[in-house]
């Protein structure tokens, strides 16, 4: 204790060099920093151990910069360069110009110093003789408190690394001296030796990470980079962030990507350059993409202008490593410490999604104006308290956390386990995302007979979505069926927000429509197409809501284009899984037209695109209207008429077996029908009912009119799963914007009886579905359309159905089934008509050639699961139809003797183009659809004050 | 005291409150609903089989010295080989004329049966195995189709002991191993046999099952073949010996029923025997209706008879049925299998099974020791009207003869002698035309012999099934 006590007491030893202090030049670099230097020459002033001479290089100043300077230091101490002289260059200038001294500080006018900054950084300078750059704390001015770097490093993309978090307050968390790759170049102290002998900043790197790539250099020469975290400055960072002016002569924007990739491949280890080469290659083309994506078309001709300056100009990059090895004596694995792990790029991409979903849920009453302001809270000093509860303060991101437990919940037994989901409607999820590409590209669909039928966009969708998990396109699937309650809801939200401020009301609405779409029974029939339809279609409502502002309201003239490009865009995305959406919408969208003659053109424009981005696909529903019932999923024909149907319509259900009871619906309807009371929003709640029987109209059509597909002449009852769905959503919106003002100031058991009301759908809902759980048909293992060992072997599966009495249906399943997306695909209507004839010729005279037939067209192998006895026992009779599987009876698995011939039709030549063409048509409106994001020009006022 | 005067003109003129538009919407859906719910539901299409041409045709002679076989239209293929062995054997078919063979030679070697493959479109080709057995089976005269593929073959009246003896002959006409289960019933019940589950037939084999080596012991017997699993032929030999000698080639029931026609009694008050085959489980009410040749009409001590659940009824059918042709019409409340044996003499039998009402041509072999035979004919359902019948005598080419029409009337049974409707001189096979509504019988007769050939279609079509690609 005694010699802790003594520890503690003991005053720190003075570092040496105080006694002789070594000699540092500083050089301050100026251009255009009038609006900071005032405070930054005062910091200089108020320095406690001051350098021992000064210069000052001025950069073509144009504003009040370089008299300030001049008053300051007095024009003796001033180099003027020219404009578009470089850092680096600048303070080549200012060196050649003072005479020799041991250390040189570098300073930017945009950087203001602690008083005790420089003698901290001399502390850490003096520390060790291999120390050759130190460099300071770098906090944000004019924040003042958060945290920009504590020594610098770079990314294998090219990206700064400072390993703090975006908006990291100081704490003191990082004060500690520790050797870096390198530093900022404000408050720089480097070696004059070493300065002399690296060369000092690269010419090569007029403005951007000069500072990285001396970092790099120092570190190869053997000598250390030091960060000093008692010395503080406060940065501007005017340049970084496009703050300072521009004036002519400025590098251009572009210039900080072609230092990030000059930097990589001029100072990377000589073998993997290659492979970087092409790495930093394809990822600024991705990143190009993106930012088109983005609607950034400048910063994507930034990426392009600097990978063409970098990568194709490989003699300036073979100069740029030469000079950089001439100074090397140390091997890059020993500065491997130095740089930042590999996955350090991805976990920013983490980051960055984890915000986007924080964003989506964030509580709607914490007005932002951005993160860094909104830390922005001086020197006040914050009294925690407890504060409201979660719940009060969040209701929305808890009701989403509570939905998706109780998908999880209900997914029991589906989530983990052998194989994947599948069952019901659902197609065979594939193994890879290049399966859906490979289905989007092909000129012919390996399906069944083989078709050369146009491939829904849906597939295109689910290839792109499932793109970023490569190997695992389960997982897109899997989340869209198992989350569709959460997602729906998030969605639903979303419009919510538009729609009204009344923020429980909206909640409950919210959640109560995210689970009336797994009350459907959709869920659990794995019918992909109903629920992503369903999850969309409170986005293709808000933005009709959009449209119609944009029309009625004083936006600008692209505005309504743009949004009705982007109802085309969502539209279409729910029609690729439910073609009957496109058919809602428009209908919509007519009486819309018909009301208000300013959405005609917008409206068009939105039709269009819609249309357009379904592409060839569509054709086929407009000459077999049957098809406008086809959604994405294996055809699972809805109920027909009766009341249990009809009353079903109006809760959002469309007569599965899997759905949930009606009455949890009902209540949602006894309140949309009070919802018409209150004559303030009669029309609006009156519009939501106009539209709700929009919805019904169609929904009924689907019940009573049965329809036929193409090859098949079988009647089938459309399913109505997706305008039931809208119905539901209609009243219940009819519900959330009359009832609040008919409830306002009324007595309690009246609100509570409307919040009873209100509250069995999504409570209700949800406990029925967590009873019931989500699994039947679907579940989670392998395919079962066809016996497993059949999709081992050559040639298609012919699967009978049916009876003699009532007719036999036939299908023609390849390996396990067709693929998510593929199972809408057809054969043409001959190849189906030749089936039907060669399996009734097998039944009827079960002989050599019939059986031939069958071999003829593909198959392999007959299966008969649910036939009768009678059909069994002739394919038994049937010569060349060997009886496979196991020894039961109810086996009903033949196979063909002799190995089926390759009946796959020849698709067209053109299907690949037009694929590419679509593909791009997507990728042009969905870029189209985003505001265009320009550099900005204007200046940014800067506040806060340096402390003293 | 009086009301001010602005008030009592307010009061006098009240505005009126139209009910708000919007209050339609909820009607509509309210009428849009109970649409959907009036609907009717909807049935679910419901198409039976169809005929459609047949491509070919398969089947198997056995158990007769001879073969005749021949088609109905002289197209295609044919090719015959023996089973078990496989030989081809030729000069037995021929897919443009009708041949008539020794099968007992054809069959030299050990072979079991003669198994015919018969390609071409609506070819109808039929084979018939034909002839007198030997002592040691029966002595008596026999023709029978021979049968294709069977599916289920229902048998009454066969036994199992030592003065009636039946066989099944069972002959695999496909690649794959066959396997069928055989059911009993006597008078007494079900039998419980060992072995009657599962009889494999290999492929290429005929396998010749006497029924006492399941089920031994039984002067009447009821049996069910079923095909459990590949391509079998079904023929039933039924032979007695001891006080009446006799042999028929038994045609096989597809399925009991509630209503059947057995066709084709010849003329003759005695030696007619009814047996009833009831395989359910509760007793069945049978009710026998003759259809004679002036018309339907129930026998006195017929129209009540009971059969207990899973037994074998057998009745020697009274005098009251006549002496005339005639056809019985057995119904039923529960689906039963009838046949009658007629052995108007000790020195043969024949065996008449329930007949269908066929379509299309039947083929009746003629002459080669079997001679012409007569036809009964019979229009059992009298509310229908006439029935009109076509014969055909055909010559060795299958060359169409002769033909002539012959009228049935309702509820009516005829016999007819072909040799008196047609020139039958060079004539080696008659077919029986009818569009439907008529069942018979051949009855063939030689010295003592008798047999009896149910009138069949021959398999120009087939009935399949309606197939359509499912949605």
């Amino acid at each position: 204790m005694a010699f802790d006590d003594e520890l503690d007491d003991a005053e720190p030893a003075p570092p040496a060099w105080r006694a002789s202090p070594p000699t540092v030049g500083a050089v301050l670099v100026t251009h255009d920093g009038g609006r900071w230097l005032p405070q930054v020459l005062a910091s200089f002033a108020a320095l406690e151990h001051a350098p021992t001479l000064w210069r000052v290089v001025d950069v073509s100043s144009t504003d009040d910069g370089a008299d300030l300077v001049r008053t300051s230091f007095g024009a003796e101490r001033i180099t003027y360069a020219p404009a578009g002289t470089g850092f680096g260059e600048a303070v080549r200038r200012a060196v050649a110009a003072m005479p020799r001294t041991d250390w040189l500080w570098l300073l930017h006018d945009d950087a203001s110093v602690q008083p005790d900054a420089l003698a901290a950084l001399l502390d850490e300078a003096t520390a060790a003789d291999d120390v050759a750059v130190v460099g300071p704390k770098i906090r944000e001015w004019p924040s003042l408190r958060r945290l920009l770097e504590v020594g610098l490093s770079i990314t294998s993309t090219g990206h700064r690394e400072t390993g703090l978090e975006t908006g990291e307050p100081d704490a003191g968390q990082h004060d500690w001296p520790r050797d870096v790759l390198a530093v900022n170049t404000a408050g720089m102290l480097v070696r004059r030796d070493v300065w002399d002998e690296l060369g000092g900043l690269a010419e090569d790197l007029p403005l951007h990470l000069d500072d990285v790539d001396l970092g790099w250099r120092v570190a190869r020469a053997g000598y250390r980079t030091r960060v000093a975290p008692r010395a503080v400055i406060f940065h501007a960072e005017a340049s970084r962030r496009g703050t300072r002016p521009r004036s002519a002569g400025d590098v251009e924007p572009w210039e900080k990507r072609r230092a990030a990739l000059h930097v990589l491949l001029a100072n990377a280890p000589g073998r993997r350059v290659p492979w970087l080469w092409v790495r930093l290659l394809l990822g600024t083309l991705l990143r190009t993409l993106g930012l088109l994506v983005a609607r950034d078309p400048e910063a994507a001709g930034d990426e392009l202008q600097a990978l063409v300056a970098v990568h194709g100009r490989p003699g300036r990059l073979r100069r740029a490593r030469r000079w950089r090895s001439a100074t090397a004596r140390v091997d890059h694995r020993d500065l491997r410490h130095l740089l930042p792990a590999w996955w350090l790029p991805y976990r920013h991409g983490y980051d960055a999604v984890r915000d986007a979903v924080v964003a989506m849920v964030r509580p709607e009453v914490v007005e932002t104006t951005g993160r860094r302001s909104a830390l922005d809270d001086g020197d006040v000093e914050v009294v925690l308290d407890d504060g409201p509860s979660l719940w009060a303060r969040r209701p929305w991101l808890l009701t989403v956390l509570a939905l998706v437990v109780v998908s999880l919940v209900a997914a029991r037994g589906l989530l983990v386990g052998p194989g994947g989901l599948t069952g019901g409607a659902l197609g065979i999820v594939p193994g890879a995302a290049g399966d859906w590409w490979r289905v989007w590209f092909e000129r012919a669909h390996d399906v069944g007979l083989g078709s050369t039928a146009t491939v829904s966009p849906a597939v295109l969708l689910l290839a792109v979505a499932s793109t970023p998990v490569w190997g695992a396109p389960g997982l897109v699937v899997g989340s869209l069926l198992l989350l569709a309650g959460p997602l729906a809801g998030l969605s639903a939200h979303r419009l919510g927000r538009r729609l009204t401020d009344r923020r429980r009301p909206r909640i409950v609405w919210a959640a109560g429509y995210g689970l009336t779409v797994v009350a459907t029974g959709a869920v659990s029939q794995g019918r992909l197409g109903t629920v992503v339809a369903l999850v969309v279609l409170p986005v293709v409502v808000g933005t009709t809501l959009q449209l119609l502002d944009a029309v009625t309201g004083d936006a600008d003239a692209s505005t309504p284009r743009r949004t009705a490009l982007r109802w085309g865009i969502w539209v279409a995305v729910a029609a690729s899984f439910a073609p009957v959406v496109l058919v809602l919408a428009l209908l919509v969208l007519a009486a819309l037209a018909v009301v208000d003659r300013r959405v005609r053109r917008p409206a068009l424009v939105g039709a269009l695109v819609a249309v357009v981005l379904l592409g060839p696909w569509l054709l086929a529903r407009v000459v077999h209207p049957g098809l406008w019932w086809s959604e994405t999923g294996a055809t699972l024909q809805g109920t027909g008429p009766g009341w249990r149907t009809a009353l079903g319509l109006l809760v959002g259900r469309a007569g599965a077996s899997e759905q949930a009871p009606l009455w949890l619906g009902a209540g949602v309807v006894v309140l949309a029908l009070v919802a018409l009371v209150p004559r303030p929003t009669r029309t609006v709640v009156g519009l939501c009912w106009l539209l709700g029987l929009l919805a019904l109209a169609v929904a009924v059509v689907g019940v009573a009119v049965p329809v036929t597909l193409p090859g098949s002449p079988v009647e089938v009852r459309g399913w109505v799963g997706v305008p039931a769905g809208a119905v539901a959503l209609a009243l219940g919106t009819a519900a959330l914007l009359g009832l609040p003002p008919l409830l306002h100031g009324r007595r309690r058991a009246l609100v509570g009886a409307a919040l009873v009301l209100a509250l069995v759908v999504p409570v209700g809902t949800a406990a029925w579905w967590v009873v019931r759980g989500a699994a039947g048909p679907l579940e989670r293992g392998t395919p079962s359309t066809v016996p497993a060992f059949l999709t081992q072997r050559p040639g298609d599966t012919l699967v009978l159905t049916g009876s003699v009495a009532r007719g036999l249906q036939v299908d023609v399943v390849r390996g396990s089934g067709p693929l998510v997306g593929e199972e809408s695909l057809r054969p043409s209507e001959s190849a189906a008509t030749r089936l039907a004839d060669a399996v009734v010729d097998v039944l009827a005279t079960p002989g050599r050639p019939q059986v031939d037939a069958l071999s003829e067209l593909g198959i392999g192998a007959v299966y008969a699961p649910e036939v009768d006895p009678d059909v069994a026992r002739t394919l038994d009779a049937a010569p060349a139809l060997e009886p496979s599987g196991s020894d039961s009876p109810t086996s009903r698995v033949w196979t063909l003797r002799e190995p089926p011939r390759d009946a796959d039709p020849e698709g067209s030549t053109w299907r690949p183009v037009v694929a590419g063409v679509q593909l791009l048509l997507w990728v042009a409106a969905v870029v189209l659809t985003a505001p265009v994001r320009r550099r900005r020009t204007d200046d940014v006022s800067a506040s806060g004050e340096v402390p003293a | 005291m009086s009301a001010p005067a602005g008030s009592r003109a307010r009061r006098a003129a009240p505005a009126r409150r139209r009910p708000p538009l919007v209050l339609i919407l909820p009607l509509v859906a309210a009428l849009l609903v109970a649409l959907v719910g009036l609907l009717p539901p909807g049935s679910a299409s419901r198409e039976g089989p169809r005929a459609v041409r047949a491509e070919g045709s398969t089947y198997a002679c056995a158990a007769a010295p001879d073969v005749a076989t021949g088609q109905v239209r002289p197209v295609g293929g044919a090719a015959a080989r023996t089973v078990p062995g496989g030989a081809v054997v030729r000069d037995v078919v021929d897919p443009r004329r009708w041949v008539r063979s020794d099968l007992a030679d054809v069959l030299e070697g050990g072979a079991r049966a003669l198994v015919v493959t018969r390609t071409g479109g609506s070819a109808g080709g039929v084979g018939f195995a034909t002839g007198v057995l030997d002592g040691d089976e029966g002595g008596g005269l026999v023709v029978g189709a021979c049968p294709g593929v069977v599916d289920d073959a229902w048998y009454v009246g066969l036994g199992s002991d030592a003065r009636h003896r039946s066989e099944l002959v069972l002959t695999n006409l496909g690649e794959a191993q066959a396997v069928v289960d055989v059911s009993f019933w006597t008078p007494d019940g079900p039998v419980e046999t060992v072995g009657g589950d599962g009889i494999v037939v290999e492929p290429g084999s005929s396998r010749r099952l006497a029924l006492d080596e399941l089920a031994a012991g039984e002067p009447t017997l009821g049996v069910h073949v079923s095909r459990r699993r590949g391509a079998v032929a079904v023929a039933a030999l039924d032979t007695s010996t001891g006080d009446r000698d006799g042999s028929e080639l038994v045609d096989p029931t597809s399925a009991p029923a509630r209503d059947q026609v057995v066709a084709g009694l010849p003329p003759g008050e005695t030696g007619r025997t009814l047996h009833v085959l009831n395989p359910a489980d509760r007793t069945a009410t049978v009710q026998v209706e003759a259809v004679g040749q002036r018309g339907p009409f129930v026998p006195e001590g017929l129209g009540d008879l009971r059969v207990g659940p899973g037994r074998v009824a057998t009745l020697d059918l009274p005098r009251s049925v006549g002496s005339g042709r005639v056809a019985l019409r057995v119904r039923s409340d529960v689906a039963v299998v009838p046949s009658v044996t007629v052995a108007p003499t000790t020195d043969d039998l024949a065996v008449l099974e329930p007949a269908r009402r066929w379509r299309g041509p039947a083929v009746v072999p003629l002459r080669g020791g079997v001679g012409v035979p007569e036809l009964v004919l019979t229009a059992p359902d009298e509310q229908a009207g006439p029935r009109t019948v076509v014969l055909e005598a055909r010559g060795p080419d299958e060359r169409v003869l002769d033909r002539a029409e012959v009228r049935v009337e309702a509820g009516t049974t005829v016999g007819l002698d072909p040799a008196e409707e047609l020139e039958l001189d060079d004539a080696t096979s008659l077919v029986v035309r009818s569009t439907g509504g008529v069942v018979g019988s051949a009855t063939y007769r030689d010295g003592d012999g008798l047999a009896a050939l149910r009138l069949d279609a021959a398999p120009t079509t087939v009935p399949a099934p309606r197939v359509v690609p499912a949605p």
